[in-house]
């Protein structure tokens, strides 16, 4: 593709059915339930909107500082990491989209140089909650306590799991793709049916 | 085998006798002091830097050891430093042992063998949390040796005896090569002095017919991941286009990895925050790279692979944040 041709701009309707545009300024993360609330974090702050209503004003849902965010396989819990804590909030959501119980229900392994922060989130069927830090992809069960840390050749700013069944776990590490084989499944909340982990074992 | 503190353990003495006798394989030995930064005057005190270079359990240590001195000392000597982490070693006596495990901890791919005698695995600089963080992470290819004892130091930042028998504990939980002598002494070099033939001979037995050390040996680590991820390794995903650095992972139901990367800067059509271009290439969830798509949107706009399964908002495509809100920079 010669250059010219790259920079012709293209029409929304060209983006295939399954991609989703979040229009605006600072738009780093969003997460899709079934039932069509869009959450989007953008600059730091967590708002809502629902897909069905598009015109509803939108509502700051959080303070400033949030780097990601992620929904519980089974579209009950919304998860937000901060980019300089080492903590990831669990908000229960209701079916008309509203947070609540709001708690720093994570607390993953700071940077050894004392750094906090968290890059990214993404669960498996399990509900276990992978979390990508400086320190390593950390991850949680589904009562919120680190069970085991991945090293990575590199700091991940990006995970997702992948592949065939969902089971290869990539992450980014600067320009720089990696993946692992795993035994687990990841889920894609905004395109799959509500899924209900097993409980944790306490 | 690099070595803290400069000469311990007779370790000149014990190695021409154990290099003789073939206990161990020819080995050099370096033998490092901390460093001090001389004082500014005469009525200046200068920074002594040991605790602050040893306590840590930053990378900043292994970083200057492999990648400043290990090369100034090959210039300075006229020798080849084997890289080979199998032919590598790491000891030293309290602060420098607990400096020896971290430089191993961060890179095993230059010392898979360490010694530590009444090492400082204690609250000085973050230390404490260490036998945690060995059942936490995946299990690195060390072989390890521990020594202490009752009489070990128990001050204002934790009790090494005990520290000591943590890490043992833990090292032996996550299923490492690990091995330890516990005597009744203080906080000196006797008693390693004493056991440091019998620890040589353990670091590098088998040395001649085997020279490799491995993660989990035995099989027997309780390391939680392995449930999960089970004994395999990071691959590099094989890009056939260049990346900025930042790009962003996201995927779809089938396993599709979309790759996004935004280029707001080169755009030749307007100034930047007017327009910017999103490419998103993938990774079919066979594993193989598909070029890039291109698509333009507003400044830092992201596309998501969102595919609902409700009619009623199926072929919603797009969301707009809200420009006052967010519109402060």
């Amino acid at each position: 593709m010669d250059d010219v041709s790259r920079f012709k701009p293209q029409k929304l309707d060209s983006i295939k059915d399954d991609l989703l545009l979040v229009q605006g300024r600072y738009a780093t993360d969003v997460a899709v339930t079934e039932a069509g609330h869009a959450f989007i974090l953008a600059n730091g702050m967590l708002t809502r909107q629902s897909l069905a209503q598009p015109s509803a004003e939108m509502r700051s849902e959080f303070e400033q500082g949030l780097s990601c965010i992620t929904l519980s396989p089974d579209q009950s819990l919304l998860y937000a990491g901060h980019s300089t804590l080492n903590v990831i909030w669990s908000m229960k959501l209701s079916k008309d989209g509203l947070l609540s119980e709001k708690q720093p229900f994570y607390l993953v392994e700071g940077d050894l140089r004392g750094i906090g922060g968290v890059s990214d989130l993404f669960v498996d069927t399990n509900g276990w909650l992978y979390v990508a830090t400086a320190l390593g992809i950390q991850v949680c069960d589904q009562a919120g306590r680190v069970n085991f840390i991945i090293p990575t050749p590199k700091p991940a700013h990006d995970l997702c799991f992948g592949g065939k069944d969902l089971s290869e776990l990539f992450i980014a590490c600067g320009d720089t793709i990696y993946k692992r084989p795993t035994k687990a499944k990841g889920v894609v909340s905004g395109q799959q049916a509500p899924i209900k982990p097993p409980a944790p074992k306490l | 085998m690099v070595f803290q503190d400069g000469v311990i353990y007779q370790a000149p003495v014990v190695f021409d006798n154990l290099i003789a006798k073939k206990d161990i394989p020819p080995l050099i030995g370096l033998f490092i002091k901390p460093g001090v930064v001389p004082a500014a005057n005469e009525n200046a005190l200068p920074r002594f830097n040991r605790s602050y270079e040893y306590d840590s359990v930053t990378d900043t240590y292994s970083q200057f050891l492999i990648e400043e001195f290990l090369p100034a000392i090959e210039a300075k000597q006229g020798v080849k430093l084997s890289t080979d982490p199998n032919h590598a070693a790491i000891s030293g006596n309290s602060s420098g042992g607990i400096c020896a495990f971290m430089a191993a901890w961060h890179r095993p791919d230059r010392f898979h063998r360490v010694f530590t005698g009444v090492g400082t695995y204690v609250g000085i600089h973050g230390a404490d949390p260490l036998p945690v963080l060995v059942r936490k992470f995946e299990p690195k290819p060390l072989r390890v040796f521990l020594q202490s004892g009752t009489g070990d130091n128990n001050l204002y930042c934790g009790d090494w005896w005990m520290a000591n028998q943590m890490m043992e504990r833990s090292l032996t939980w996550a299923g490492y090569d690990v091995n330890h002598a516990w005597g009744e002494g203080g906080h000196n070099q006797k008693h390693a002095s004493q056991i440091f033939p019998d620890v040589l001979r353990w670091l590098w037995r088998d040395w001649q017919t085997n020279i490799h050390v491995k993660a989990n040996p035995k099989g027997e680590s309780k390391w939680k991941g392995y449930e999960v991820v089970g004994d395999g390794a990071w691959l590099k995903v094989p890009l056939t286009e260049p990346f900025s650095e930042g790009l962003q992972l996201e995927t779809d139901s089938t396993g599709k990895v979309l790759l996004l990367e935004l280029a707001p800067q080169e755009s030749p059509l307007g100034p930047a925050d007017a327009e910017a271009e999103t490419r998103f290439s993938s990774i079919t969830p066979e594993g193989s790279f598909k070029s890039g798509e291109f698509f333009w949107g507003n400044w830092n706009s992201r596309v998501y692979p969102v595919r609902t399964a409700n009619p009623e908002h199926g072929r919603r495509k797009s969301v707009q944040t809200s420009k006052a809100r967010f519109d402060q920079r």
